[in-house]
Protein backbone atom coordinates (compact mmCIF):
# COMPACT_ATOMS: atom_id res chain seq x y z
CA UNK A 1 0.00 0.00 0.00
CA UNK A 2 1.57 3.36 -1.16
CA UNK A 3 1.06 5.72 1.46
CA UNK A 4 0.48 9.77 1.29
CA UNK A 5 3.89 10.99 0.77
CA UNK A 6 5.00 7.83 -1.50
CA UNK A 7 1.87 8.74 -3.84
CA UNK A 8 2.76 12.52 -4.02
CA UNK A 9 6.18 11.27 -4.61
CA UNK A 10 4.61 9.14 -7.23
CA UNK A 11 2.37 11.47 -9.02
CA UNK A 12 5.73 14.01 -8.92
CA UNK A 13 7.75 11.66 -11.14
CA UNK A 14 5.20 11.19 -13.86
CA UNK A 15 3.69 15.09 -13.96
CA UNK A 16 5.75 14.99 -17.30
CA UNK A 17 4.22 11.92 -18.42
CA UNK A 18 0.53 12.74 -17.44
CA UNK A 19 0.79 16.23 -19.05
CA UNK A 20 2.00 14.31 -22.44
CA UNK A 21 -0.45 11.87 -22.76
CA UNK A 22 -3.67 14.57 -21.86
CA UNK A 23 -2.15 16.99 -24.20
CA UNK A 24 -1.95 14.47 -26.72
CA UNK A 25 -5.95 13.20 -26.15
CA UNK A 26 -6.87 16.86 -25.78
CA UNK A 27 -5.63 18.51 -28.27
CA UNK A 28 -8.22 17.53 -30.85
CA UNK A 29 -7.56 18.01 -35.06
CA UNK A 30 -9.31 21.34 -35.02
CA UNK A 31 -7.39 23.10 -32.57
CA UNK A 32 -4.93 25.84 -34.29
CA UNK A 33 -1.79 26.24 -32.84
CA UNK A 34 -2.24 29.24 -31.83
CA UNK A 35 -1.40 31.17 -28.26
CA UNK A 36 -5.15 30.75 -27.39
CA UNK A 37 -5.62 27.58 -28.23
CA UNK A 38 -2.22 26.70 -26.18
CA UNK A 39 -3.40 28.55 -23.44
CA UNK A 40 -7.02 26.33 -23.40
CA UNK A 41 -5.25 23.13 -24.21
CA UNK A 42 -2.64 23.82 -21.26
CA UNK A 43 -5.73 24.38 -18.65
CA UNK A 44 -7.43 21.30 -20.13
CA UNK A 45 -4.40 19.12 -19.61
CA UNK A 46 -4.14 20.70 -16.60
CA UNK A 47 -7.83 20.24 -15.24
CA UNK A 48 -7.60 16.35 -16.42
CA UNK A 49 -4.44 16.06 -15.18
CA UNK A 50 -5.67 17.27 -10.92
CA UNK A 51 -9.26 15.17 -12.16
CA UNK A 52 -6.89 11.81 -12.71
CA UNK A 53 -4.93 12.74 -9.48
CA UNK A 54 -8.22 12.58 -7.17
CA UNK A 55 -9.02 9.63 -9.00
CA UNK A 56 -6.01 7.66 -8.20
CA UNK A 57 -6.02 9.09 -4.69
CA UNK A 58 -9.68 7.86 -3.76
CA UNK A 59 -9.06 4.22 -6.06
CA UNK A 60 -5.56 3.57 -4.42
CA UNK A 61 -6.52 0.75 -2.17
CA UNK A 62 -7.33 -1.12 -5.84
CA UNK A 63 -3.93 -0.90 -6.59
CA UNK A 64 -2.33 -3.91 -6.06
CA UNK A 65 0.72 -4.15 -7.14
CA UNK A 66 3.42 -0.81 -6.28
CA UNK A 67 5.04 -1.41 -9.49
CA UNK A 68 2.12 -0.73 -12.11
CA UNK A 69 1.72 2.37 -11.00
CA UNK A 70 3.27 4.21 -13.59
CA UNK A 71 0.54 2.43 -16.32
CA UNK A 72 -2.17 2.75 -13.85
CA UNK A 73 -1.99 6.46 -13.26
CA UNK A 74 -1.62 6.93 -17.18
CA UNK A 75 -4.69 4.75 -17.86
CA UNK A 76 -6.82 6.50 -15.33
CA UNK A 77 -5.25 9.98 -17.00
CA UNK A 78 -5.72 8.57 -20.38
CA UNK A 79 -9.83 7.78 -19.39
CA UNK A 80 -10.63 11.02 -17.92
CA UNK A 81 -8.91 12.86 -20.81
CA UNK A 82 -11.06 10.92 -23.06
CA UNK A 83 -14.21 11.37 -20.95
CA UNK A 84 -13.37 15.39 -20.96
CA UNK A 85 -12.86 15.43 -24.94
CA UNK A 86 -15.99 13.82 -25.39
CA UNK A 87 -17.83 16.18 -23.19
CA UNK A 88 -16.18 19.32 -25.44
CA UNK A 89 -16.62 17.70 -28.72
CA UNK A 90 -19.74 15.66 -28.59
CA UNK A 91 -19.76 15.21 -32.20
CA UNK A 92 -16.26 13.82 -32.48
CA UNK A 93 -15.49 10.31 -33.05
CA UNK A 94 -13.16 10.21 -30.23
CA UNK A 95 -10.71 7.84 -30.91
CA UNK A 96 -11.54 6.99 -34.74
CA UNK A 97 -9.07 6.99 -37.33
CA UNK A 98 -8.64 10.50 -39.20
CA UNK A 99 -7.13 11.40 -42.57
CA UNK A 100 -3.55 12.62 -42.44
CA UNK A 101 -3.47 16.19 -42.55
CA UNK A 102 -2.81 18.32 -45.45
CA UNK A 103 0.88 18.47 -46.38
CA UNK A 104 0.73 22.62 -45.56
CA UNK A 105 -0.46 22.12 -42.20
CA UNK A 106 2.23 19.65 -40.92
CA UNK A 107 5.32 21.27 -40.11
CA UNK A 108 6.87 24.56 -39.94
CA UNK A 109 10.13 24.63 -41.29
CA UNK A 110 11.32 27.63 -38.63
CA UNK A 111 10.97 25.84 -35.22
CA UNK A 112 13.53 23.39 -33.95
CA UNK A 113 11.21 20.96 -32.63
CA UNK A 114 10.82 19.07 -35.45
CA UNK A 115 9.80 16.01 -34.28
CA UNK A 116 7.12 17.33 -31.86
CA UNK A 117 5.52 19.25 -34.37
CA UNK A 118 5.03 16.34 -36.62
CA UNK A 119 4.02 14.89 -33.54
CA UNK A 120 1.65 17.05 -33.15
CA UNK A 121 0.40 16.96 -35.94
CA UNK A 122 -0.74 13.52 -36.13
CA UNK A 123 -4.08 12.87 -36.22
CA UNK A 124 -5.38 9.86 -33.67
CA UNK A 125 -5.33 7.51 -32.39
CA UNK A 126 -1.45 7.68 -33.60
CA UNK A 127 -0.51 10.93 -31.49
CA UNK A 128 -0.85 9.25 -28.29
CA UNK A 129 0.77 5.94 -29.71
CA UNK A 130 3.81 7.71 -30.51
CA UNK A 131 3.55 9.95 -27.47
CA UNK A 132 3.42 6.90 -25.19
CA UNK A 133 5.98 5.05 -27.21
CA UNK A 134 8.61 7.52 -28.24
CA UNK A 135 8.56 10.09 -25.24
CA UNK A 136 7.72 7.95 -22.45
CA UNK A 137 9.39 4.85 -23.44
CA UNK A 138 6.43 2.40 -22.62
CA UNK A 139 6.02 -0.87 -24.44
CA UNK A 140 3.22 -1.99 -26.64
CA UNK A 141 1.63 -4.15 -23.32
CA UNK A 142 2.05 -0.97 -21.54
CA UNK A 143 0.73 1.48 -24.09
CA UNK A 144 -2.44 -1.28 -24.26
CA UNK A 145 -2.66 -1.19 -20.56
CA UNK A 146 -2.93 2.75 -20.45
CA UNK A 147 -5.37 3.19 -23.48
CA UNK A 148 -7.34 -0.36 -23.50
CA UNK A 149 -6.62 -1.29 -26.59
CA UNK A 150 -5.35 -4.84 -27.81
CA UNK A 151 -1.85 -5.33 -28.25
CA UNK A 152 -2.35 -6.07 -31.85
CA UNK A 153 -4.32 -2.93 -31.95
CA UNK A 154 -1.53 -1.04 -30.84
CA UNK A 155 1.13 -2.63 -33.41
CA UNK A 156 -0.96 -1.35 -36.24
CA UNK A 157 -1.18 2.26 -34.99
CA UNK A 158 2.42 2.15 -34.23
CA UNK A 159 3.16 1.05 -37.72
CA UNK A 160 1.45 3.36 -39.76
CA UNK A 161 2.13 6.38 -37.04
CA UNK A 162 6.06 5.39 -38.17
CA UNK A 163 5.05 5.67 -41.99
CA UNK A 164 3.02 8.94 -41.52
CA UNK A 165 6.18 10.39 -39.05
CA UNK A 166 9.15 9.15 -41.69
CA UNK A 167 6.68 10.95 -44.16
CA UNK A 168 6.88 13.69 -42.68
CA UNK A 169 9.94 13.69 -41.17
CA UNK A 170 11.64 13.17 -44.68
CA UNK A 171 10.49 16.27 -45.76
CA UNK A 172 12.48 17.74 -43.22
CA UNK A 173 15.78 16.19 -44.28
CA UNK A 174 15.70 14.45 -40.50
CA UNK A 175 17.58 11.54 -41.47
CA UNK B 1 14.75 -2.09 -32.14
CA UNK B 2 15.07 -0.49 -35.07
CA UNK B 3 17.29 2.42 -36.13
CA UNK B 4 13.75 4.27 -36.94
CA UNK B 5 12.89 3.66 -33.75
CA UNK B 6 16.09 4.86 -31.78
CA UNK B 7 16.73 7.72 -33.69
CA UNK B 8 13.09 8.52 -32.94
CA UNK B 9 13.74 8.10 -29.26
CA UNK B 10 17.27 9.93 -29.23
CA UNK B 11 14.99 13.15 -30.73
CA UNK B 12 11.80 12.23 -28.35
CA UNK B 13 14.91 12.75 -25.52
CA UNK B 14 15.95 15.72 -26.72
CA UNK B 15 12.58 17.35 -27.20
CA UNK B 16 11.24 15.92 -24.13
CA UNK B 17 7.55 17.56 -23.13
CA UNK B 18 7.75 18.95 -20.23
CA UNK B 19 4.71 20.17 -17.93
CA UNK B 20 3.60 23.45 -17.24
CA UNK B 21 4.65 24.58 -13.58
CA UNK B 22 0.74 25.11 -13.16
CA UNK B 23 -0.20 21.90 -14.32
CA UNK B 24 0.36 19.23 -11.74
CA UNK B 25 0.91 19.46 -7.89
CA UNK B 26 -0.93 17.13 -6.00
CA UNK B 27 -1.56 18.55 -3.12
CA UNK B 28 -3.32 21.62 -5.04
CA UNK B 29 -5.29 18.86 -7.61
CA UNK B 30 -6.84 17.32 -4.59
CA UNK B 31 -7.62 20.38 -2.49
CA UNK B 32 -8.67 22.01 -5.44
CA UNK B 33 -11.34 19.95 -5.55
CA UNK B 34 -12.68 20.04 -2.05
CA UNK B 35 -12.93 16.47 -1.54
CA UNK B 36 -10.00 15.93 0.17
CA UNK B 37 -8.69 19.27 1.67
CA UNK B 38 -6.29 18.47 4.50
CA UNK B 39 -5.21 14.82 3.70
CA UNK B 40 -1.71 16.20 3.14
CA UNK B 41 0.12 17.82 5.56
Amino acid sequence: MIDNDGFCQQIRGLEDAMYALAYSILRNDQDAADAISESILNQDAADAISESILKAYCALPQLKNRNAFKSWMLKIVNNTSVEMLRKKLPTAQVGEDFDIPAEDDRLDCSTKMVLREAVDHLAQPYRTVVTLFYYEDLSVMEISAVTGQSVIAIRKQLSRARTMLRESLNKEDFF
Amino acid sequence: MNQFDKKIRQKAAEEKIKAPESVSHPQAALQSKNHAAGIFE
